[in-house]
């Protein structure tokens, strides 16, 4: 067995969040009191039918879609996976538009596309991390099927101009529709999220970002797009994903995004001062960048570091101090590989490597990010010091 | 609810309070994605290995056979999709049983969709894999057989060693992929004797969380992902991994193994008693098999529509269910029950029992009478 952690200072929250109390407590309830299969026609399973079903109408209206609106799947990769392949099913010649800084569930489910004969063009973004809406309008064909722009980055935070991409799609679009996707797995909870109001067809959801349980996520799929299911067998979540649905992670999940839009003004607004306290008590030090500055960001991400010093010193620094910090996604399991977002921004590979990515939670205090930038300017001394 | 009353084990099972328990911290303060390179998210990474390490001993196959998964269908999902996304030659066959789960049932039915060749196995009238056909069935083009280790509908064993026996001599290239959902924990999985490639397993059927399972490969058989992206479970399955869950499956599944050799005489004796107090309704017409095993009733009243039968056993507390889980919610005969012979109007009445380590000889002594005055009910409608 492990021994018990260190007391640490958790600044990783887009890699996962910490369960919020109030997801724990409904998925206690729902483990004791829910056991249930929701498909099994007895009140066992009822009961947890009926539960499962509450909780979906809680996230959909949160989400200003209709329940019907709302499937639930393994998680985010899950649901980016399932718009990306469905695209095959509809058959060729099939086009689709990937931005160039999408999470690697979209990446590798285009290039997937791109080997079952779809054309697939990589959306590229300015030196801020937006994506080129002029560029959009070119790239987008009589035989494109797809546009997936997130609405959030999960490394730099930047946060996409969505209203504008489904505009200038709708814009050029022939008579048969485009889909839009997008992935608001780092958005979800953390900004608005008006999917109604931008007009997008799909939008990808997971539950362990925000403060639910990880083994969960969701797609809002917009009434009339029944694209073709990913994972087949029994008919659950209107045939668009087969596999026993499980009543305590919906709770977990549903419960930590109602918790999260209930307190979201208090909460954001006082995180992205700390975010920003951070970058100011760096910002002196010889080197210091910030990614994506000048664009609007989630309020709980930096990414930032100092040229000439890897990312993975500072990263292994903050570590022995019991602060987790992250370099690049944490979803290539091992290696650090450089970052394709901040190689897509343009930045030259050395500063790529030397970029850290500092995450924060609702619960995030302003003495953590003061340890924080403590610890960091010992360490940037030290290097740079060691060096001369 | 008295979980002796709960006869639904095929449908899901109780969380182990010992899997629980030994999961719990990774819902609290030991919350990282295994991913993550600093010290919490290592910590989440030592668990999933030390999880999987239980498994893979409890198994006895390697750890890095296997793959963790959101449930037994994703498996099933993974293992077909990903043995025919591997490079395949034109015209290759598809071999799966007329009873599978239709988790593997709607993939090959997509793969055919897709240019892959799949034929049925028949079974007998005793819910048993027909070897002469399948032998005739089996020749150098076929890819891939998949068959289930016990049935979900109606407990049957398949005989997996001869199966593996024949697809292994008139096959050699195939696949041969068993869903052990409703075998695992509960009958022991002779994969190398049967010469098994991919085990499809859930956690929930076996006293774990639902949201997690895994696809064991047995032998390092070539296969692509069926999810793509961070490149998890070494590639093969992308999806930040869910400690919580493996661990609970991990622990549940250990625990089963621990008392699986003790267990045996009263599964037996419990489904024996079952079987003498169900022979006092001559007009229930019970399913029966040589290959049954002790922990699936399947039985019909064909008078009465099996909704009704359940209503009925549900005013005395007892929960069971009408065909499979999955696909009970509509009125349409079960596809397992006919292709073993039942007609429409029994396959429409049938009723499922089916038990776990909760249900015990003790018991009996309530449910039994339970269950009879329900059928004394039934008989006056």
């Amino acid at each position: 067995m492990p021994e018990a952690p260190p007391p640490r200072i958790y600044l990783d929250h887009n890699a996962t969040a910490p369960l919020l109390p109030v997801a724990f407590e409904r998925m206690a309830a729902a483990l004791r009191e829910l056991p249930g299969n929701p498909s099994s026609p007895h009140a066992f399973g009822q009961a947890a039918r009926a539960a499962l079903e509450a909780e979906r109408a809680r996230l959909a209206d949160l989400l200003g879609v209709s329940r019907r609106e709302l499937i639930f799947t393994s998680g985010g990769s899950e649901a980016n996976a399932l718009v990306l392949r469905a695209v095959a099913e509809e058959g060729l010649p099939a086009h689709v538009i990937v931005s160039a800084v999408e999470h690697p569930s979209v990446l590798r489910g285009a290039d997937w596309l791109a080997r079952h004969g779809v054309a697939v063009s990589h959306l590229p973004v300015t030196e801020r991390g937006e994506v080129q809406i002029a560029a959009l309008g070119e790239l987008i064909r009589p035989e494109t099927r797809l546009v997936s722009v997130m609405a959030a980055n999960n490394e730099t935070g930047v946060i996409q101009p969505i209203a504008r991409v489904v505009e200038e799609v709708r814009r050029r679009q022939g008579d048969r529709p485009i889909r839009v996707h997008t992935d608001a797995v780092q958005a979800f909870g953390r900004i608005p999220l008006p999917l109604a109001t931008w007009g997008v067809d799909g939008a990808t959801l997971a539950a362990h970002k925000l403060g639910g349980p990880k083994g969960i996520g969701a797609l809002a799929l917009r009434l009339g797009w029944q694209p073709a299911p990913l994972v087949l067998g029994g008919k659950q979540e209107r045939g668009l994903r087969a596999g026993t649905e499980s009543a305590f992670l919906v709770a977990g999940f549903a419960a930590a995004a109602g918790w999260l839009h209930a307190h979201a003004a208090e909460i954001w607004g006082r995180v992205a001062a700390l975010r920003d306290r951070l970058a100011e008590q760096l910002g002196d030090l010889e080197g210091f960048f910030l990614n994506g500055a000048g664009a609007p960001r989630l309020p709980n991400t930096a990414n930032l570091g100092f040229d000439g010093l890897s990312a993975e010193s500072l990263l292994v620094a903050l570590d022995l101090e019991g602060i987790a910090v992250s370099a690049g996604s944490a979803c290539s399991s091992g290696a650090i590989e450089p970052s394709h977002v901040l190689l897509a921004m343009g930045l030259p590979e050395p500063r790529v490597r030397a970029s850290l990515r500092i995450s924060l939670g609702p619960a995030t205090q302003a003495a953590e990010i003061d340890r924080c930038s403590e610890v960091l300017r010992a360490q940037v001394r030290r290097l740079r010091a060691g060096r001369r | 609810m008295n979980p002796e009353f709960y006869l639904d084990n095929a449908a899901t099972t109780m969380l182990l309070p010992e899997a629980l328990e030994q999961a719990l911290p990774y819902l609290g303060e030991r919350f990282g994605n295994p991913s993550s390179l600093h010290g919490l998210g290592m910590e989440a990474h030592r668990a999933v290995k030390h999880a999987r390490e239980g498994l893979a001993r409890l198994l006895d196959v390697p750890p890095q056979a296997i793959v963790f998964t959101s449930g037994g269908t994703e498996s099933d999902n993974l293992a077909l999709r990903g043995v025919f996304a591997a490079p395949a030659l034109a015209g290759e066959r598809l071999l799966v049983s007329a009873i599978e789960h239709p988790a593997v049932r709607e993939t090959a039915r997509a793969l055919a969709a897709e240019g892959v060749r799949v034929e049925r196995i028949p079974v007998t009238r005793g819910g048993v894999v027909e070897l002469a056909r399948l032998e005739k069935l089996l020749a150098p083009d076929v890819r891939m057989v998949s068959c289930m280790a016990v049935n979900n509908e109606l407990g049957t064993r398949q005989p997996l060693a001869d199966i593996g026996r024949l697809v292994k001599a008139h096959a050699p290239r195939a696949v041969f992929h068993v869903d052990a959902v409703q075998a695992f924990a509960k009958e022991r999985l002779a994969w190398r004797e049967a010469r098994i490639d991919l085990l499809s397993l859930s956690a929930h059927k076996a006293h774990g969380p639902k949201g997690v399972g895994a696809l064991v490969r047995c032998a390092p058989v070539p296969l692509q992902p069926w999810l793509r992206g961070g490149g998890q479970e070494e590639g093969l399955r992308s999806g930040t991994e869910n400690p919580f869950g493996i661990v609970a499956f991990a622990e549940a599944a250990r625990q089963a193994a621990a008392r699986h050799a003790a267990q045996q005489g009263e599964r037996a004796a419990y489904h024996a008693r079952w079987l003498e107090y169900l022979a006092g309704f001559p007009e229930l017409r019970l399913y029966r098999s040589e290959q049954a095993t002790p922990f699936v009733i399947s039985l019909a009243y064909p008078p009465l529509p099996g909704e009704v039968i359940l209503h009925h056993l549900e005013q005395e507390g007892l929960l069971v269910s009408t065909g499979s889980a999955c696909h009970s919610l509509k009125r349409e005969p079960s596809d397992v029950l006919l292709a073993v012979g039942l007609s429409e109007q029994e396959a429409l009445s049938s009723i499922r029992l089916s038990f776990s380590v909760f249900n015990t000889l003790g018991g009996l002594d309530s449910v039994l009478p339970a269950f009879g005055r329900a059928v004394e009910k039934l008989r006056r409608l």
